[in-house]
């Protein structure tokens, strides 16, 4: 600097310090604190209309150079107010005090236009007291109302303004508004305002701190609505620039605060206890006030060390635009087990059982317009990761490793739709994970989801979600894959028709024990489930389909000491709504097993390709009631009880329905079935009979009270049966309300009656009723007689041509077989055997174990005599010389009596007639007749044929009484009568009526077989066959001889006279 | 060959006697029988009254006694029925079969009836001894 310039400088300098220090000292000597107070105490009173009060007042220089200042000091303004405008308020009477009050105008502009420009105005220790009352009238009312009258002029920002300094400090100010309910304390806020706005263009700060802000606001009713506290806030706003690109900063810090709005706590003590400041903001931000176009670029908003960071353009609305926004947002990492807390309680309160953390992310994008119509639309990815939650309450496990991530478009304009896809939500708890993903589209109206979950569940960890009253305990390993699509409405309604549900679970080394009772393993279980179902049948719309497959199952059922063992089991189940309570559940199913091994107690079953269909439709309007279909196929069957049977069948086919009503008797009235059975090449081994009962086919129809045997074919040891025909009235019967009734045709090529007794003996009477008669007729165990069903009437229809009965063979058999209520009857029309056409009624009857009856109408018609001898022994002991006559003859008997457990024939009820008539018989040349043609001087030629034979003869119990019959033969006539004992006693008398000799001459033959004595005897039937001469005894005798023979040949049927053999 | 027919011609005249005779029979009330009747194990029930018996073929016939041996297992309930008349001393029974309903006549001698015993014998000489049990 030269020389010259440096001294001129120094001397203005100094100048111009001399020329200030005389104007300050004018000033301290022309305007003192005295006059000044004086002026301004005056002032005051024509310009404030309350008490007012200033202590001093001074000129400054120093506080607010360069400006002029003036000081006031303690200055009170008091304006009490009437107890009938505060209605009871506490009301102080003092508006403010404020310590300092400085205001310094520019003095130049002063000087030299006259102008009076405030540049700061600077307030210290201010205490005020504002209020207003529930009729508006306030106590801050202070100023005279203005006299000027001229209209104003609107309001326009001044091209320029200045303001260096707007102070305040240590403001302590309590705001009571009781007309709006609002009550407000300020405690020790400091605020600072430096502008300037000059050619449009700004430079201000703002900055504001207090140590304590109170808000209290209360509704109409006195409620309290709000009420909060904050402490240490602070904020600092800048901005700097022209209106067409204003910059700057907004910057705010809470540390802590508390806020309760309709009595709730919004600020936590977990809150106000962070580190960090309760609530931050740092927003740098720019604005174009002529576009109405304000942006924020990186701004951050913390609430603790949550933060926010937000970029955002946004425009405001006028009447050609709407609002528009352009927004970026993104969190850092949000721990959630940090985040709960800072919420209100009542906000989490769901969360108090809760162990749950993660960290939480979230970015995303706002863009659009705001009108009434339409909204911005939100792009935002929520991710989570590291998360874990425990909650005992509501999983007994810890889900870990929760990681999702999930992103979301909210469309809130009118009409528009938000959307979410779930990319991947992840979780494992002990052993297990799982993984959720898919779709949730119209969030806000409708949600449709659209999920998969995946997974690996141990069923073990299950267990908690089984019933109480299940005690189930499942093991084994799953893996899901399960898709669900349904809308909210749709899952809250547990609608499951109108829900789309497809998956699968794949169970390794299931192990399942259910009250301890069921068990079954497999090694793998595959279960796939559909709704709606896949297929749909006919009967009934199916929601749920489901299809089990496993490779093998094994089974038990203690209880009912069950155990199968199922290899390749295929099921396919279709389900009706099982959610609709309106309607029964109905199940359609299919199966298809390839081998089926199962034991149940002492049976043994195996099962080849068992396959079918199984179908439950209850009835709509009574549920009770239940329709059944049922489709069942085997290839195999081999079924064994312990080593006393074992059924063994090539194929076993079961179709047909049932129709369930539970109010019914009995088990077969309850189900009402109607099947279709078809069994073929079976084989039945039942230890007591020493042979196998073969089955080469059984077909029948059963419906309800008929059984329509179609066809059935038995092979029953040398026998063989061809059955067909109906059985009806089981129902009935299992109820004891009447008897089976049956009505078939039977033919056989062979049949062995004894084989067929001993298996159908007792059946129809229970096994208790016989043992009960066992003991009351004290039969010995070793007694086994067969006891004739009851309560049953069957008549088989006989067609059978070799027969074996009690040891006689008989050939084509034809007639009926009845079994009625304990009765037994052998009724056949007739049948042929070597030498005769014969009918047989026989009967027997089990009224009692120890008290059976056995009956016999025999008629032997046109039959050679030995062959009657040989057939039946009896009729030689009966008729002794029988087996000494040969030719045909005609024999009836009709026989009966009662035999014990043991079929030993109680002799007391022994009854007996029978009728022999034979014609042209020769007398065989044997010992009897030699006898006797020696005895009778018989000539040498003579022919042994007698002429007619005619016996009746009686079985009384041990007697047997043959009534007189005459023979003859040569020239002698012979009536022989007698009775002997079945103890082979004998008593017979023979008397030749007519001979060559002049008397008559009668020989009794008596004694016991085979010493038999002869002697002559007393005529007795000499005029028997002389009507005329005959007696009265004798006319007795033969009438009990045509009283016997007619009731005997009363009992002859035609057809038997008529009967020539089967015929085809 | 002389002897021998006045032989025969006294044979034949003795015989003639002796068929001339006729021995006097006492007659019995049929009401005298009606009760019930033992002999051992043995009973036997002379109703006065016909019952209907029936018979297997589902018919029945009407009879007025019956018959059953305890010694047999054999209960008065489950009595084989039988028609039974009094004619002079001729007892005639029928015993009807249960079977068909066919007829087996016995026919005795009655020798007497008290109101304690009945005794009666059968053309075979065999005598049959009962005592009254009601």
């Amino acid at each position: 600097m030269p020389r010259w310039l440096k001294a001129t400088l120094i001397t203005l300098g100094s100048l111009v310090g001399l020329v200030v220090l005389v104007f300050v000292l004018a000033c301290y000597l022309i305007f003192t604190p005295a006059r000044l107070t004086s002026i301004v105490n005056k002032l005051s009173d024509k310009y404030i209309l309350c008490e007012s009060s200033f202590e001093k007042v001074d000129l400054t220089l120093f506080r607010t150079f360069p400006d002029a200042g003036l000081e006031l000091k303690n200055v009170y303004l008091v304006n009490p107010l009437d107890d009938s405008v505060k209605h009871g308020a506490q009301v102080g009477d003092t508006l403010a005090r404020l310590n300092r009050l400085t205001v310094a105008v520019n003095v130049r502009d002063f000087l030299k236009h006259r102008d009076i420009k405030v540049t700061q105005l600077l307030l210290d220790d201010v205490e005020a007291n504002v209020f207003i009352s529930d009729n508006g009238t306030t106590n801050f009312d202070i100023f005279p109302p203005s006299s000027d009258t001229t209209e104003s002029e609107p309001f326009e920002i001044p091209e320029n303004i200045d303001i260096k300094k707007i102070s305040v400090s240590n403001l302590n100010c309590i705001f009571n508004d009781v007309r709006d309910g609002m009550k407000a304390d300020v405690r020790s806020l400091d605020l600072s305002v430096d502008g300037r706005w000059q050619n449009s263009s700004a430079d201000a700060k703002l900055k504001m701190s207090s140590s304590e802000v109170a808000v209290v606001m209360k509704d109409s009713l006195g409620s309290e609505t709000l009420n909060a506290l904050l402490h240490q806030l602070q904020m600092k706003v800048k901005g700097e620039g022209p209106l067409s690109n204003l910059k700057g900063t907004l910057a705010l810090s809470l540390p802590q605060a508390s806020v309760v709005m309709d009595g709730m706590q919004y600020v936590t003590d977990y809150a106000n206890q962070q580190s960090k400041d309760l609530l931050k903001v740092d927003m740098p931000f720019s604005a174009n006030l002529d576009s109405m176009a304000f942006s924020v670029t990186d701004a951050t908003l913390a609430l603790a060390q949550f933060v926010v960071r937000l970029t955002a353009d946004a425009q405001l609305a006028n009447e050609s635009r709407p609002l528009t926004v352009d927004a970026r947002f993104s969190t850092n990492g949000w721990q959630l087990a940090e985040l709960l807390p800072m919420l209100p309680a009542q906000f989490t309160s769901w969360a108090k059982t809760m162990d749950v953390d993660g960290e939480l992310k979230l970015e995303g994008t706002a863009v659009g317009s705001l009108t009434d119509t339409t909204m911005p639309l939100v792009d935002a990815r929520l991710t989570l990761a590291d998360g874990h939650f425990t909650d005992k309450s509501l999983i007994p496990y810890e889900l870990k490793k929760i990681n999702g991530d999930v992103a979301a478009r909210l469309n809130l304009s009118q009409g528009g739709k938000s959307n979410a896809t779930i990319n991947s939500l992840t979780l494992r708890f002990n052993k297990n994970d799982l993984a959720l993903t898919g779709e949730l589209t119209d969030m806000l109206g409708d949600l449709l989801a659209d999920l998969n979950l995946k997974g690996n569940v141990n069923l073990p960890d299950l267990a908690y979600y089984y019933p109480e009253s299940l005690s189930l305990q499942a093991k084994g390993k799953a893996k899901l894959d399960v898709n669900a699509k349904a809308t909210l409405d749709q899952i809250t309604a547990m609608d499951l028709k109108s829900m789309k549900v497809s998956g699968t679970v794949s169970v390794k080394d299931l192990d399942v024990n259910m009250d301890n009772d069921i068990l079954a393993t497999s090694p793998k279980v595959d279960l796939a489930i559909q709704i709606p179902a896949k297929k749909h049948t006919s009967t009934f719309k199916e929601m749920l389909s489901a299809r089990i497959t496993g490779g093998k199952l094994h089974a038990d059922v203690r209880s009912s000491n069950i155990s199968a063992d199922l290899i390749s089991a295929d099921v396919e189940a279709g389900i009706s709504d099982i959610m609709d309570d309106r309607q029964p559940l109905m199940v359609a199913a299919t199966f298809k097993v390839d081998k089926l091994t199962a034991t149940m107690d002492t049976l043994n079953a195996i099962l080849t390709a068992p396959e079918g269909s199984f179908e439950m439709v209850p009835d709509k309007k009574d549920p009770a009631k239940v329709r059944y279909k049922v489709r069942y196929n085997n290839s195999a069957l081999y079924c064994k009880v312990n080593d006393s049977l074992s059924v063994n069948l090539a194929g076993l086919s079961v179709s047909g329905s049932a129709y369930y009503d539970s109010t019914r008797a009995n088990v077969l009235q309850q189900w009402s079935p109607n099947l279709d059975v078809d069994f073929k090449r079976g084989y039945v081994n039942v230890a007591q009979l020493p042979y196998v009962v073969q089955i080469p086919d059984i077909k029948f129809n059963y419906k309800p009270e008929r059984c329509e045997i179609a066809s059935a074919n038995i092979v029953f040891g040398n026998s063989d049966y061809y059955l067909s025909g109906s059985v009806t009235g089981l129902e009935k019967w299992i109820s004891h309300e009447d008897m089976l009734r049956g009505d078939l045709s039977f033919t056989s090529n062979y049949t062995n009656v004894d084989d067929l007794m001993e298996v159908l003996s007792g059946l129809g009477t229970d096994a208790d009723t016989l043992e009960k008669q066992r003991q009351e007729d004290k039969v010995a165990q070793e007694a086994n007689p067969f006891i004739v069903p009851k309560d049953v009437d069957f008549t088989l229809h006989t067609r059978i041509k070799d027969l074996t009965a009690f040891g006689n063979d008989l050939q084509e058999l034809g007639g009926n077989v009845t079994v009625k209520d304990g009765v037994a009857v052998l009724d056949q029309v007739g049948f042929v055997c070597k030498a005769a056409k014969m009918q047989l009624t026989a009967i027997y009857k089990t009224p009692r174990v120890n008290h059976i009856f056995v009956g016999l109408d025999f008629h032997l018609l046109d039959i050679g005599v030995s062959e009657l001898v040989d057939m039946i022994p009896m009729v030689d002991t009966l008729v002794p010389m029988l087996s000494a006559f040969d030719g045909n003859a005609d024999f009836h008997l009709c026989a009966e009596t009662y035999v014990n457990a043991f079929y030993q024939p109680k002799m007391s009820t022994l009854r007996g007639v029978a009728a022999l008539t034979g014609k042209d018989l020769v007398v065989l040349d044997n010992e009897t007749f030699d006898k006797i043609s020696k005895l009778m001087l018989f000539k040498k030629k003579t022919k042994n044929v007698i002429d007619s034979l005619d016996v009746e003869m009686t079985v009384f119990r041990k007697e047997v009484e043959m009534y007189p019959f005459e023979i003859s033969m040569d020239k002698y006539q012979i009536v022989a009568s007698g009775r002997h004992n079945l103890n082979n006693s004998y008593d017979y008398h023979l008397e030749i009526v007519q001979s060559p000799l002049p008397n008559r001459l009668a020989v009794d033959v008596l004694g016991v077989m085979p010493k038999l004595g002869f002697k002559l005897s007393k005529c007795r039937y000499a005029e028997m066959y002389k009507p005329e001469k005959r007696n009265e005894l004798q006319k007795q005798t033969l009438e009990m001889k045509a009283l016997i023979r007619k009731s005997l040949e009363a009992n002859v049927k035609a057809d038997t006279r008529q009967y020539k053999g089967l015929t085809d | 060959m002389k002897r021998l027919s006045k032989h025969l011609l006294l044979a034949a005249m003795v015989s003639l006697c002796f068929a001339a005779c006729k021995q006097d029979t006492p007659d019995f009330s049929p009401e005298e029988l009606v009760g019930k009747w033992v002999c051992g194990t043995e009973y036997w029930r002379y109703d006065s009254e016909y019952t209907a018996y029936p018979i297997e073929t589902g018919s029945t016939v009407n009879v007025n006694g019956f018959t059953w041996d305890v010694g047999d297992d054999v209960q008065e309930s489950e009595a084989q029925g039988f028609q039974w008349n009094v004619r002079g001393d001729q007892l005639t029974q029928i015993h009807i079969l249960q079977n068909t309903g066919a007829s087996l006549p016995k026919v005795y001698t009655l020798l007497s009836v008290t109101p304690d015993e009945l005794q009666y014998r059968d053309n075979y000489g065999q005598t049959f001894t009962f005592t009254r049990v009601q």
